[in-house]
């Protein structure tokens, strides 16, 4: 840079003026260099995977309010379809999603892996009942593919994203679509 | 002065909202008294001010206390003077009115103790006065009102009521049901242990203690339900207008009266029962009570009673809405709903009187010729029936032509808890609630009788339309049995059976509404959390008994 600076002094005019010109802009590409480091940083995506048959999906681990053990879900007649039932988290009823029927994937085996997954979206609390839950983990965003949403089919507009992770790939999925909250 | 019973029991309403009232005077005159220089300010300052002692005065009014409204009245125009001459905001104005809102604190509680004290204010009133005529003389009266030890006994008054804002009554009582029900599971658990463990003592101390927390839940269940409860007189009084208004307008002569308004009822339900009520009464006054003239040639006295009445019936909250005008007549009921095509002849003729008046609660159906702007064509009663039902409450009419219709509208005691009667239908266990049970039979299938509508019983010489609950809700295949349990529920003047597979028993439970999420249930009104955390589901009568054939005349269109 210090070669560049020197081609561009000109026989004329004050050095002092020049070198504050190379001093600003150094430090403008620095700022800039800073920035895009802070960017990359927040949009790393921090998600809760859980499993449904082979594929592993991925919720925002802000909307997760807890993971509890599938169990005593009280089916309720006459709700539609994609719902499982409803259980008791505290004192409060909160319906459950079978996120395989949901899906339209295959019933899934009872199994002492099954968890239901509390998230809150659009000021509701729901259940998402999912085969197991993987992890935590971290996907920075500049590894995530997002899906245009012209681009999805009515069928998997509940995708947000794919991610990959250590070689798996990971579907991020749209809440309030994949819970049909919209 | 007189005193009637019922403003005494209103003098301690009266003294709360007064003394708030003071506070908020005497915040904002400390503010003014602060805050002098900016004139916009101080003029907002002082409308609150008159605005708080407006309210006083007429409270005063109204209770009789003619002293004490005509010391505020004087304070009202010494105001009104400075908000037009900010310059009379002097240290004079400051000691005078304080000294003034001291004397009305004084009275206040002079009132407390006796409400038929006469209040002497004459000494404040002269120097509120010299403030308004000359500032010297005022200046020299400062000193006769000088501060004195009493003045300041309003601070350490100690007031009896607190206010709370209800959703954290709400926050309680949801924790209260949350211990009832662990209370429940308590009770299991010990069962396990007697099982398990030999230590006798051990287990002796265990089921005392856990009998303890029972009672010490229930007291406390039973402390904040009462907490909740409002006396209906503030809902009755709210018509005490209307009916001036309307009877008024209608040219009608109409007395109201109100029975048992002291009743103290659940402010879930006090919140909710205006509006039905509301439409009853506009009802009465529009369909039910003649004008002056008619009653006269009737022989009846020209002034028409509609009377409101509430009280307890054992689990219950009764209230009804009486009036002895017109009334009803079955067979004009019968007529108009066959011409306008909600029955045919036939049924017309074997519909019971009951189910008659019923009738009225159809959407769109009205015996009025004329439409008025108050109840319209008997748009309101449909409403009226489904905001009392989705209480788990019930209405009822009963009528004499001529003579008058009485409205009886049954709910329960809170809207929180209900002792609802548990039973099993395919392994699940359902809630059904109790005020609409009327009893539980087992029968032999050979009583149950295939009809073309499907099935029915007869029980004591009345046919009972069926519902297999297991087949109503698509649960698993309904299974022929011997005997079966019958659970007989009625709503809305409405009779039928219910078969589940086993009936557990009596219970008390905590209602909770079903997320929208789950959409309209059919036959489910909510749901509730059960000993061992699982949930139950309630079952909805009406909407179950609506879908039984017998009687099912009221869907058609």
């Amino acid at each position: 840079m210090t070669g560049n600076n020197e081609i561009a002094l000109p026989t004329s005019g004050l050095a002092e003026d020049i070198l504050a010109r190379f001093m600003d802009s150094a430090q403008q590409d620095i700022d800039r260099r800073q920035h895009d480091e802070i960017r990359v940083e927040a949009v790393v995506h921090h998600l809760v995977t859980f499993k449904l048959g082979v594929e592993e999906y991925g919720v925002e681990i802000g909307s997760v309010q807890e993971i509890i053990r599938a169990a005593d879900i009280t089916p309720v007649p006459g709700a539609p379809i994609h719902i499982r039932g409803v259980i008791n988290l505290r004192g409060k009823i909160i319906p459950v999603v079978d996120m395989r029927v949901r899906f339209t994937l295959p019933g899934g085996e009872e199994s002492d892996q099954r968890r239901i997954v509390v998230v809150e979206a659009e000021g509701k609390r729901l259940g998402m009942l999912v085969d197991s839950v993987s992890q935590v983990v971290k996907i920075p965003a500049g590894i995530v593919e997002e899906i245009p949403e012209e681009a999805t089919s009515a069928a998997e507009n509940f995708i947000k994203g794919v991610g990959k992770l250590d070689g798996r790939l990971v579907i991020i999925l749209d809440l309030n679509r994949s819970l049909l909250l919209t | 002065m007189t005193m009637t019973f019922d403003i005494t029991s209103l003098l301690e309403e009266y003294l709360d909202t007064a003394s708030e009232h003071m506070d908020a005077v005497e915040n904002a005159l400390m503010e003014l008294e602060h805050g002098a220089g900016d004139g916009t300010a101080e003029e907002n300052l002082l409308t609150f001010i008159l605005g708080n002692l407006h309210t006083l005065k007429g409270n005063s009014g109204m209770m009789g206390f003619n002293h004490l409204q005509q010391f505020v009245h004087t304070l009202e125009s010494v105001l009104k003077r400075s908000k037009d001459d900010l310059r009379t905001l002097n240290s004079a104005f400051f000691e005078a009115f304080y000294a003034s809102l001291n004397a009305i604190r004084d009275a206040l509680k002079k009132l407390a103790e006796n409400p038929a004290l006469s209040l002497d204010f004459s000494d404040e009133t002269m120097v509120l006065e010299c403030l308004t005529t000359k500032e010297t003389i005022a200046l020299d009266m400062q000193q006769q009102v000088a501060v004195k030890k009493e003045d300041f006994n309003a601070i350490t008054q100690k007031s009896n009521t607190l206010k709370v804002n209800f959703q954290k009554l709400d926050e309680l009582m949801n924790l209260v049901g949350e211990l009832v029900i662990h209370r429940t599971a308590l009770n299991s658990l010990e069962t396990k242990l007697k099982e398990s463990v030999k230590d006798r003592e051990l287990i002796e101390a265990f089921s005392e203690s856990g009998q303890m927390i029972s009672k010490i839940a229930n007291d406390l269940r039973e402390a904040i339900v009462k907490v909740r409860m409002l006396p209906i007189k503030t809902v009755f009084q709210r018509f005490n207008r209307l009916v001036r208004d309307l009877s008024r307008q209608k040219g009608k002569d109409i007395s109201l009266v109100f029975e048992g308004e002291e009743t103290e009822l659940d402010k879930t339900v006090i919140d909710e029962i205006g509006e039905p009520l509301l439409h009853l009464i506009r009802n009465a006054v529009d369909h039910g009570l003649e004008v002056p003239e008619e009653r006269r040639t009737l022989g009846k006295p020209a002034t028409g009673i509609l009377k409101l009445t509430a009280g307890h019936e054992s689990n219950h909250i009764i209230i009804t809405v009486e009036d002895d005008g017109r009334g009803m007549s079955v067979d004009k009921l019968k007529e108009s709903a066959v011409t306008k095509g909600f029955i045919d002849q036939r049924e017309a003729i074997i519909l019971n009187d009951q189910d008659a008046y019923q009738l009225i609660f159809l959407p769109n159906f009205s015996t009025s010729r004329e439409v008025t702007e108050t109840s319209g064509r008997g748009i309101g009663l449909d409403v009226v029936k489904k905001t009392v039902t989705s209480f788990n409450g019930t209405i009822d009419v009963d009528s004499t032509a001529g003579l008058g219709t009485r409205f009886t509208v049954k709910l329960p005691l809170t809207l929180a808890i209900i002792t609802a009667l548990m039973v099993e239908v395919s392994g699940e266990i359902f809630a059904i609630p109790l005020s609409g049970v009327h009893e539980s039979i087992k029968i032999g299938s050979q009583d149950i009788h295939e009809v073309a509508s499907g099935e029915i019983i007869r029980l004591r010489d009345r046919l009972l339309p069926l519902v297999r609950l297991d087949h109503y809700f698509g649960l698993s295949n309904p299974t022929a049995r011997e005997t079966e349990y019958v659970v007989i529920v009625g709503a809305n003047g409405k009779r039928g059976g219910i078969i589940v597979d086993k009936l557990i028993g009596q219970q008390e439970i905590v209602i909770k509404g079903m997320d929208g999420y789950l959409g309209e249930l059919r036959g489910i009104s909510g749901g509730t959390v059960l000993g061992d955390g699982k949930i139950s589901l309630i079952i909805d009568i009406s909407s179950i008994l609506a879908t039984m054939k017998k009687g099912d005349i009221y869907d058609r269109k």
